[in-house]
């Protein structure tokens, strides 16, 4: 009797376990492509932000020491946190500076035109 | 005084108000990831519910590397959305025409649409074409092709 309910639920796990294998395997998810497996992404993400920090304060002129020091002190959330939106960030502070500038700069020409005896008209 | 003096004047103060200024600085921003790394990064948020930052890593990989198209693909063929999906799909194909996994997937897309089967069955074909060495792909494609024969019996009796 035991055999019996043993082969038959051998049986029944067989089946369910092929087909379940058999319906996943239509779609090729992405971690599949790349062969990564899902419990390495966390350290790799960790190793990837701090890459982008670091990269970025480079970019603005900051020295390996003060890179390392600046990296140091953040916490895995807060440098997950930064890694986000460190782009966002120099982006918003460049625009008002950037249009402060072309302001300036448009200013000058005109002046400059002004003094050589021609005339700006806006129509 | 006269209208001259009134510009240079004005030129006077702007330059003073300048020198007094930081101007700012043109910096060049360097892309600090390979492609390889973007779709790592990508893939990571995306496992954590993070589409839209995982969105823009694949975007971002997708300028060198024809994954990041088949990755977006991927995404939009989770949340439903088929077409961008279709469309992401047949960007992949375009810049790689041997990324065998964006057939699969794009024969899988019209398999759910339960249209263009006939494509689908071709795209998968083609597939197994390409990994004809690799066993492991070929079963996974077979699986493909096996359910788009049976969806195309099913919706066309005569078949086969």
């Amino acid at each position: 009797m035991l055999k019996k309910i043993l082969a038959l639920y051998l049986s029944v796990a067989i089946f369910f376990i092929g087909f379940v294998q058999s319906a996943g395997a239509a779609f090729i998810p992405s971690e599949v492509t790349l062969n990564t497996k899902s419990e390495d992404l966390q350290k790799i993400q960790k190793f990837l932000e701090m890459k982008i920090i670091s990269q970025r304060l480079k970019d603005f002129g900051y020295s390996e020491k003060e890179i390392l020091d600046r990296l140091n002190t953040l916490d895995e959330q807060t440098l997950h946190s930064l890694a986000l939106k460190i782009d966002e960030l120099k982006i918003a502070g460049d625009a008002g500076a950037a249009v402060i500038l072309a302001l300036v700069i448009i200013a000058l020409v005109v002046l400059i035109i002004n003094l050589t005896g021609h005339r700006v008209v806006v129509k | 005084m006269s209208l001259r003096n009134k510009y240079i004047y004005c030129l006077f103060l702007i330059i003073l108000f300048l020198s007094g200024c930081s101007m700012p600085k043109i910096v060049i921003l360097q892309d600090p990831l390979t492609p390889e790394e973007h779709l790592q990064l990508g893939l990571s948020y995306e496992k954590k519910g993070l589409l839209q930052e995982a969105i823009e890593h694949y975007k971002e990989a997708s300028k060198r590397d024809a994954r990041g198209f088949l990755f977006l693909g991927n995404i939009y063929l989770t949340t439903n959305e088929y077409d961008k999906a279709e469309k992401n799909y047949k960007k992949a194909l375009k810049k790689d025409s041997k990324l065998a996994d964006a057939y699969n997937n794009l024969a899988w897309l019209y398999y759910l649409k339960g249209e263009k089967l006939d494509m689908a069955e071709e795209l998968i074909k083609k597939a197994i074409q390409i990994e004809h060495d690799n066993p492991e792909k070929v079963k996974q494609y077979e699986d493909t092709l096996k359910k788009i024969k049976e969806r195309l019996k099913t919706e066309n009796p005569s078949f086969l």
